[in-house]
């Protein structure tokens, strides 16, 4: 089965030209709301981690849309904070 | 033009050819020739759980395939995402028993940090998503309303705060109340009040 789907995947490639490492329309918008220093809420992207830095590195829970990722605790010594996709 | 178009076609077709598969399948096999049979899960969180599923690894499937995750697997899973780390020259401790984890040597990520928790992550998030979801919110409910519920009772907002506010208002960046507060962290983080 394997190689039947890699023969329609290769047609589907080759015949749209399109990369199968293109990002997914949702990663594409990816939005998250409200991103603070111990928090975000995925908006749109397809899941997402918190993360907030300092003195050490922390990654809150894994949220898909719709869903905050947070962070556990809240510590001294945080500087900074992102999120990335998960 | 033509030429350049006719080009990757033919070539597709003799590729599919070349796979004897032309004739004997179509859409629903996609979805099983990439994952499987999906079994046929139930409760609040099928869907999540059969999305899941389709898209790990046979580790996830595994685990997924009796629609519950046990302690001992959470252990498993967990272990083997340490180690994956570790192996890739990351420390990682768990902050919680549903996913979220720390780098205690990292002040800030890097690409090392980066490139080990793309290769370490996948499956532990796929099972740590799940088993989070069953604990927090068993019923799945909706995120917003359990949230603003949860901060109506604690007194962080006014009765009759509703999830379309919270939605409305965290989309607009203009929550009535500190984005930072611990309350509503512990609103976000537990807010049916069910976690270990």
């Amino acid at each position: 089965m394997k190689k039947k789907l890699f023969g329609l995947v290769a047609m589907a490639a080759l015949v749209t030209g399109v990369s199968l490492t293109a990002a997914a329309p949702a990663q594409a918008a990816c939005r998250v709301d409200n991103l603070s220093m111990w928090q975000g809420k995925n908006a749109t992207c397809l899941n997402i981690v918190h993360v907030s830095f300092g003195s050490s590195t922390h990654l809150g829970n894994p949220a898909r849309a719709g869903q905050w990722s947070k962070q556990q605790l809240c510590w001294d010594g945080a500087t900074g904070y992102s999120y990335r996709n998960a | 033009m033509r030429r350049l178009w006719t080009v990757p076609v033919i070539a597709a077709l003799m590729l599919f050819a070349s796979n004897g598969c032309a004739a004997d399948f179509g859409p629903s096999d996609i979805v099983a020739g990439s994952a499987g049979d999906v079994p046929e899960f139930t409760g609040p969180w099928a869907s999540e759980f059969a999305d899941t599923y389709r898209a790990g690894s046979d580790v996830v499937r595994a685990i997924l395939e009796d629609g519950a995750i046990s302690d001992a697997e959470w252990a498993e899973t967990s272990d083997a995402f340490i180690g994956c780390m570790q192996d890739r020259g990351v420390r990682v401790t768990l902050d919680d028993a549903y996913g979220a984890i720390a780098l205690p040597d990292m002040p800030k990520p890097d690409a090392a940090s980066d490139a080990a928790l793309d290769a370490c992550t996948p499956d532990f998030y796929a099972v740590s998503s799940l088993r989070r979801d069953l604990a927090r919110n068993p019923d799945a409910r909706d995120e917003d309303a359990i949230i603003a519920a949860c901060l109506v009772e604690a007194g962080l907002v006014e009765p009759g705060y509703s999830g379309e506010d919270l939605a409305s208002d965290a989309k607009q960046e203009s929550l009535p109340f500190d984005n930072d507060d611990p309350v509503f962290g512990s609103c976000i983080r537990d807010p049916l009040g069910l976690l270990e």
